[in-house]
């Protein structure tokens, strides 16, 4: 009979045992990087770190229930959604029915967290956005796999040809063209120019992704 | 491509993922060691994921820009930026290698002109000097006479 987490969401940091088991919720069981290290070289840390930061701030600025829920029924929502087929308001009918979240406003938070917590794109509500600049995301409709479609589109509109010299990477346009790296967990922020071409965002998450990739959905 | 989305089950597509990854390749160069000590200290004071500057770099062929769908005109933009700009300061000037012949030309021109005003001052210090000693004669006895009519 697996335990369940009963942790709360507000507390962290997450323990050894939380962290196996969401981590086998998100990238399936057969995804074992990480396993049995310790804290500090765990690979997945810096996913943690995220996940930690991102169930901080829902208890400290969403609905009182979200307060009283813990990582247990943040997983359940997981499961639902992570398929990605289900529209919004299935989800959000379905939840009504089976989580003890009663009011419109603490199911629209969790399913907002845990899509933030799948994907690492900023979706939701502006107060729990964590770094100022990022591209909010709203899903008010249809499935998560159609707002990932749209968002990142794989059909370029700029069409010059450019070369990439060997010298182009980041510490060179520190370097040369001034300008600034800021370091975004928010994946559709990626390579996106701001502040008057003098700031770029760089997604670093490779692990994350690597998740993704090789994780068993 | 929306019609895609029915084929497999992942919420990412495998190409969009390998193409971000690829796009941190591009970016944060494994090998280069500039880049890992620069990263290395962002990592410690941003907590930073290590894996963003473990992924290999690219060669020649893989730098071709076709082959980015979902971030190419991201990349485009940022190229864009690195062409446009110029060196503002020396530090920049310094570490500015794009064109090796505009480099070397820059800090020989700035060589030259230093060593054309070290010089200059010199010459400028040593006329100075001759013209003052000119008016100002140290005193050096005139070959004196009385020794020999005193005799």
């Amino acid at each position: 009979m697996p335990t369940r987490l009963i942790e709360g969401l507000y507390k962290v940091p997450l323990s050894l045992f939380s962290r196996r088991k969401i981590r086998k919720t998100i990238w399936g069981a057969g995804y074992t990087l990480g396993e049995g290290l310790n804290d500090i070289e765990d690979p997945c840390n810096p996913y943690f770190s995220f996940y930690e930061a991102q169930c901080a701030s829902v208890t400290r600025h969403g609905t009182q229930v979200l307060w009283t829920a813990n990582h247990e029924e943040l997983l359940k929502v997981i499961r639902y959604i992570k398929a990605g087929d289900e529209t919004r308001e299935s989800i959000t009918s379905k939840l009504h029915e089976q989580c003890d979240f009663a009011d419109e406003a603490s199911i629209d938070d969790v399913i907002a967290l845990a899509a933030r917590l799948l994907l690492m794109l900023s979706i939701g509500n502006p107060k729990h956005c964590l770094n100022l600049g990022q591209t909010m995301i709203d899903w008010k409709g249809g499935t998560l796999k159609e707002l990932v479609v749209n968002r990142f589109s794989s059909n370029p509109v700029l069409s010059d040809h450019v070369k990439i010299p060997r010298q182009f990477n980041a510490l060179q346009l520190v370097r040369i063209a001034g300008v600034k790296v800021a370091w975004t967990s928010n994946l559709v922020d990626h390579l996106l120019l701001q502040e008057d071409d003098t700031k770029v965002y760089i997604f670093h998450h490779a692990t994350f992704l690597r998740y993704h990739r090789d994780g068993d959905w | 491509m929306l019609a895609e989305t029915g084929q497999s089950s992942e919420l990412y597509k495998k190409d969009f993922i390998e193409e971000t990854l690829k796009t941190m390749r591009l970016l944060l160069p494994e090998h280069d060691k500039d880049t890992k000590r620069w990263f290395r200290n962002q990592q410690g004071r941003y907590h930073l994921d290590p894996a963003a500057n473990q992924n290999g770099h690219l060669n020649a062929e893989s730098r071709q820009i076709e082959q980015f769908r979902y971030w190419r005109d991201r990349l485009v933009i940022l190229k864009q930026v690195f062409d446009e700009s110029e060196p503002k300061n020396i530090r920049q000037w310094w570490n500015d290698r794009r064109s090796g012949v505009r480099w070397a030309t820059f800090w020989v021109g700035f060589i030259v002109v230093l060593l054309t005003i070290l010089f200059g001052l010199a010459q400028s210090v040593e006329g100075a000097l001759q013209v003052y000693k000119s008016y100002h004669p140290s005193s050096v006895q005139p070959r004196s006479t009385v020794c020999a009519s005193d005799g």
